[in-house]
């Protein structure tokens, strides 16, 4: 029998889609999002209803079920490339159940190399954003950090931020996504309008002339002679370029 | 000078030596802390990693040494930048993102105890005033007191001495002001206090933190006779001796054209230095021993061919070695299999037994692994069967780009 499972497209109804799978025991034949094709002809239909709070349950039980590595695994999926791949996670889930804590080990196995593969790709982009990620101070001292990143990684981001520029009122903002974190010195949120806190807040004099010693700096430790640009985009992709002052002509 | 020019000035002369390490330190409560795993924060036009405000303190030197750009007899431009100008630089950087710390060096100014306070009053502004928490790599000046060592590994992440040369007659003869001891002993200190503050943080996590990141050294490479033995025998022996975390070396680029104590190189050094951060890697964290890759017969690494490949191919009656029996120090062993593959192979073959396949999946290169392997049996290395065709082919297969690779190296 076809089953065709259809939720919403978001991260939230997927893991619920996976959650009703597995609690009806059912193996259905495509798991789709609004904007991917379904099946022709589907013996039966099932339309997923997106909770977040049963969302949440589902990434907590699976952590004490298998582990927190397997958990992040998921997560850094769902931050990612989850689109293509709802069959696959749905299968990882059900095998994380029935193996518990060995799961990760079975690194040989397709299911589990494709969810590792996407699942480094997401980590590798945090990790590059923690040193790629730049902070600009506006006139009013807040500091803007502007990014276009591939993946939706800015609450990965955020914990490790708070941590490392805890005294200085920020606001990181993920342009593709229209997503903001404030962090005014004693707690975090989510800025609906970031726009709002850049209007009539251009960059301060201090940051001109930072910015000037950073190019000075960065332009003195290049080897001149050793050149090679095709290196340097590999270890940092065009596409990062757009908001680093060291990159700017 | 205003502090760009001098950022021109002291940023450039600091370029050239090639160690870039920012690891394994925390200080929580203080601005932040550092990532447990070195983080670029850019990449130059040449491919290096930027993570650290890289910078001498002064360029102003009285000493000599004949391999230097800085030596006192050179007419070249001269700053030194203030305590002050240092310290913020390396605070409003490090609150836009662009670095991890500070890493700072300096020539000889007045006198060594003099520079190395200098030096030490820019950390102690930047922990004690400014609460910073960053990572903080402090060069030591040789010949400096031990009472300021001590100072700066209260407040630096790392300190390092340079052992400059791979013998003392080498020291001796083109830097002559600075001696051996006046390397050693400080090296000796910081290796003995980093120790002991390490197991007394074990006891008491509120004891005082010493160089918690350890200490690193780095020397010059084709500038004096020395062979690769005896340049990897002394890294072993640093390692053992004074718990080094890494040696560093770096191929010497000729500055003093003049020089008529300096060879003459068609060019730098530079894939011999590649070498032998391959056999330092090794010894570090393949378990190698410096006798098992070079001996009186062969004091030096084959340019053409990866020392961990060169020990296999001498050691050929050993392989090839069963994927799904062998223990984790056989696997470490082959070329092609590197730490995370051993780990994943012996994890993966609890449930199942592999095959070719499965070894791709898990990231073993099987372009060198082949000839070395069996799966349940099976060798998939073709028809070579002899350490000379092996040989010719694993050298068909190094990447072309062997200078491309290189530079990644001063990642
Ligand atoms: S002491 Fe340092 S700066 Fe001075 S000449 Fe020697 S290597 Fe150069």
């Amino acid at each position: 029998m076809d089953i065709e499972y259809r939720y919403d497209g978001s991260p939230d109804g997927l893991l619920c889609a996976i959650a009703d799978a597995v609690r009806k025991k059912e193996q259905p034949s495509v798991i789709s999002g609004p904007f991917q094709e379904g099946l022709l002809y589907a013996d039966r239909c099932h339309t997923v209803t997106t909770d977040e709070a049963r969302a949440d349950e589902v990434i907590a039980y699976f952590r004490r079920k298998v582990s927190k590595e397997a958990a992040r695994n998921l997560l850094y999926c769902l931050a990612g490339p989850f689109e293509t791949m709802e069959a696959e996670l749905l299968a990882y889930y059900r095998m994380g159940l029935r193996l518990g804590r060995s799961l990760d080990r079975n690194h040989a196995d397709p299911i589990v190399h494709a969810v590792h593969q996407a699942a480094r790709a997401v980590g590798h982009e945090i990790h590059r954003f923690k040193g790629l990620l730049r902070f600009r101070q506006l006139q009013d001292g807040l500091y803007w950090a502007p990014f276009e990143p591939d993946y939706d990684i800015i609450s990965a981001l955020v914990p490790h931020f708070r941590a490392r520029l805890w005294d200085q009122r920020w606001m990181i903002h993920d342009l593709r996504r229209a997503r903001a974190v404030v962090w005014d010195g004693r707690r975090l949120y989510a800025e609906p309008q970031p726009a709002k806190l850049l209007q009539d807040n251009p960059v301060s004099d201090e940051e001109v002339e930072v910015r000037q010693l950073w190019k000075t700096f960065f332009k003195s430790v290049t080897i001149e002679s050793r050149t090679n640009p095709k290196l340097q985009a590999r270890c940092m992709p065009l596409r990062y370029w757009r908001w680093l002052p060291e990159m700017e002509v | 000078m205003n502090v760009e020019e001098k950022m021109a000035v002291l940023a450039d002369a600091a370029k050239y030596d090639a160690s870039c390490s920012s690891s394994g330190s925390s200080r929580k409560g203080t601005t932040g802390m550092t990532l447990p795993s070195g983080c670029c924060h850019s990449w130059t036009p040449d491919g290096r990693c930027v993570s650290l405000l890289k910078t001498l303190l002064s360029n102003v030197c009285i000493y000599d040494c004949a391999y230097c750009i800085n030596r006192c007899g050179n007419d070249v431009k001269r700053a030194t930048f203030t305590v002050d100008e240092v310290v913020n630089l390396t605070a409003e950087f490090y609150r836009r993102n662009y670095i991890e710390g500070l890493f700072l060096s300096s020539a000889v100014f007045v006198s060594p105890d003099h520079t190395m306070e200098q030096m030490i009053r820019v950390v102690r502004t930047l922990r004690e005033e400014r609460r910073f928490g960053g990572y903080i790599h402090l060069k030591a000046i040789p010949g400096a007191g031990m009472e300021l060592i001590d100072r700066a590994g209260r407040y630096a992440d790392r300190v390092s001495v340079n052992i400059e040369l791979p013998s003392a007659q080498s020291l001796q003869r083109l830097a002559p002001d600075k001696k051996k001891d006046d390397i050693i002993r400080p090296m000796a200190y910081i290796g003995e206090h980093w120790k002991q503050a390490k197991t007394e943080r074990q006891k008491n996590h509120k004891a005082p933190r010493f160089a918690p990141a350890g200490q690193s050294t780095q020397m010059i490479i084709g500038a004096t006779p020395e062979s690769d033995k005896h340049i990897l025998d002394l890294s072993q022996n640093l390692y053992d001796s004074y718990s080094l975390k890494r040696v560093y070396f770096s191929a010497y680029i000729p500055v003093n054209l003049a020089e008529s104590r300096l060879p003459v190189l068609p060019m730098p050094p530079l894939l011999r230095e590649h070498r032998l951060y391959q056999a330092d890697w090794l010894l570090r964290m393949y378990k190698f021993r410096a006798h098992e890759l070079l001996n009186e017969e062969e004091p030096n690494l084959d340019p053409q061919l990866d020392p961990k490949a060169g020990w296999a191919l001498r050691n050929f009656h050993h392989f090839p070695v069963e994927i799904n029996t062998a223990d984790y120090e056989w696997l470490l062993r082959v070329p092609g299999i590197g730490v995370l593959s051993a780990k994943r192979i012996i994890a993966a073959r609890r449930s199942r037994c592999l095959d070719f396949s499965h070894l791709k999946r898990i990231g073993v290169v099987m372009k060198r692994a082949q000839f070395f392997i069996t799966c349940s049996g099976k060798f998939s290395g073709g028809l070579r069967s002899s350490p000379e065709s092996v040989r010719k082919a694993l050298i068909l297969r190094e990447k072309p780009s062997v200078k491309a690779e290189q530079l990644q190296l001063f990642q």
